[in-house]
């Protein structure tokens, strides 16, 4: 049986601050708050989180600086040249009440949630992800800049059409491979959640599966000139998932939408640690009280399994943590 | 801040346009200058306003210079057959300090990068075409920030020279990702430099 933390308290007394931190640790940057200045507590100008981490039996402290907007992590009170080598050493999955966005959502929230998994795992990924990204500023600001004062030289266009044609295609290859893996993985939580044989699928869709992007962006200067920006490219990709047959963000019930949301959550879990080769830390933000029995047994017996490791969770009543876990097992309690 | 003058206020208000420095440490600065005799603050003020109307941007390579042509570009112990190309007048600075290189400079005043409204025409870019027509310079080096701007500009440089007959190098990437050339070390760039590359090895022009 694996290590279970449950954080509980009144509402209000900072028990998802207190998962989020751990989560901050491992990402440097919060699962909630999508800006940073959010971290901070108002009026101050900065803040620090710091946990100790136990890695392949060695303790590490780690350490996150944010102060007048520059970033600085430490291991062991040493910084890391860069934030982004820090990233994919210590892994976590949160799921949260709200992280149905992620199905009902925009495209982008999807394409966030594939790149945070592809990017702690391919550094090579990272950073080619965020080349393409300032290159595809730079390229929206040049066809700006071309509408109100048109230049022949496109050299410069020559130039970001080329580099994000690199980028794209290595972004494209892994995300299709990526979803190659995963699929399998989500099948089987989705079942083993909500039992059935109802298939579950999740279609990638991208330009680029028509046609290299440099073609695109070739024969769609004129469209992206009149708007602006560029039309077409890895930044519209998307995922469209289904049950049944039908899809989900339309047509999928409540409780098929929240397995759903579970088992790619789970599968998310599942797939870092494979490609690790650590198992991930566990985050379960006030999810209990949203399930029904059925499916929160089914989740606690694949997180009591020996695939999972470390869980903590928060809960506003730790007799429903110590029911649902059963006398035997050895729960840690925080109490806020 | 509240101030009983005016007149300390202004020089305060002044102090804080420079780069790095925010009111309070502008007015340490100011109530310094108010500790000093008239003369001293006006042989202070004097060297400022001096450097502004005094200093001349060299018509060769675009370096700050006391007159029509820089000290680099008179000096005829420098290897005229090579230029290297830097962003800013700092990268000058920079270069020289690690003694490493004895060739000319050219700076561009900038990089390439439409974010920041800045375009090849705000760039000393046709100057440099001038010069290697007609002079002697037979390699070009790029010491640019290995940024997608710095890479966009050693791309649009190398494509506005490529027909003529100078060889093309880059400084080696010694600095990381990111990285600005300011803040690289001396050795490392002295290391990058000794160790430049043909620019084959780091973009493709089209056409060559
Ligand atoms: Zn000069």
């Amino acid at each position: 049986m694996s290590p279970v933390t449950c954080i509980t308290g009144p509402n209000g007394s900072g028990k998802t601050n207190l998962l989020d931190a751990v989560y901050y640790l491992c990402y440097t940057k919060s699962y909630f708050s999508a800006y940073q200045q959010n971290s901070v507590q108002n009026g101050l100008d900065g803040f620090r989180v710091t946990g100790n981490f136990n890695r392949q039996g060695k303790e590490e402290s780690i350490s996150c600086k944010w102060k007048a907007g520059k970033k600085e992590i430490y291991a062991n009170d040493v910084e890391y040249e860069k934030v982004t080598d820090h990233i994919g050493v210590y892994s976590a999955v949160m799921i949260a009440p709200d992280d149905t966005e992620l199905i009902n959502g925009s495209s982008e929230l999807r394409r966030k949630w594939v790149d945070s998994i592809l990017g702690q795992v391919d550094k090579t990924y990272l950073e080619k992800l965020m080349h393409y990204q300032r290159l595809l500023l730079q390229r929206n600001a040049w066809l700006k800049n071309q509408s109100v004062k048109p230049s022949a030289d496109y050299t410069e266009l020559d130039y970001y059409n080329a580099e994000m044609d690199m980028d794209a295609a290595y972004i494209y290859e892994q995300r299709k491979i990526f979803l190659e893996q995963f699929l399998p993985l989500l099948d089987n939580f989705y079942h083993r959640l909500c039992g059935g044989k109802e298939p579950v699928n999740v279609v990638y869709t991208s330009d680029l599966s028509q046609k290299p992007l440099k073609d695109w962006l070739a024969q769609n200067l004129q469209h992206d000139l009149r708007y602006q920006r560029t039309l077409r490219g890895i930044h519209k990709d998307d995922w469209d998932f289904s049950v049944n047959n039908l899809q989900l963000k339309q047509f999928g019930s409540q409780g098929q939408k929240k397995s759903f949301l579970f088992a790619m959550k789970l599968a998310q879990y599942a797939y870092l640690s494979k490609v690790q080769g650590h198992l991930p830390i566990l985050l379960l933000d006030d999810i209990f009280e949203k399930l029904d029995q059925s499916r929160m047994e089914a989740l606690l017996h694949i997180i009591n399994g020996d695939d999972f490791g470390q869980v903590i969770l928060t809960d506003t009543h730790p007799e429903r943590i110590r029911q649902a876990f059963g006398t035997g097992a050895e729960v840690g309690y925080i109490y806020l | 801040m509240i101030f009983s003058s005016k007149l300390v206020e202004d020089a305060v208000q002044e102090f804080a346009k420079l780069p790095g420095i925010g009111k309070k440490t502008a007015l340490r600065m100011v109530l310094q200058l108010l500790r000093l005799e008239e003369g001293e603050v006006d042989e202070f003020t004097g060297a400022v306003s001096r450097m502004r109307h005094g200093v001349k941007f060299c018509k060769e390579c675009h370096n700050v210079s006391d007159s029509e042509v820089c000290g680099i570009c008179v000096n005829n112990g420098r290897n005229r057959h090579q230029i290297c190309v830097v962003e800013t007048i700092r990268d000058v600075i920079a270069i020289e300090s690690t003694q490493q290189y004895n060739g000319l400079y050219h700076v561009l005043g900038g990089i390439l990068s439409p974010l920041d409204g800045i375009g090849p025409e705000q760039l000393n870019i046709g100057t440099l075409h001038n010069r290697i027509k007609n002079d002697d310079a037979t390699e070009i080096i790029m010491a640019l920030s290995p940024t997608i701007e710095g890479d966009t500009t050693v791309y649009y440089i190398a494509r506005q020279l490529k027909d003529l007959p100078v060889t093309i190098t880059t400084i080696a990437r010694g600095i990381s990702f990111g990285g600005e050339l300011e803040y690289a070390d001396e050795m490392t760039l002295a290391r990058s430099i000794a160790k430049r590359l043909p620019i084959e090895n780091y973009v493709t022009i089209q056409g060559k």
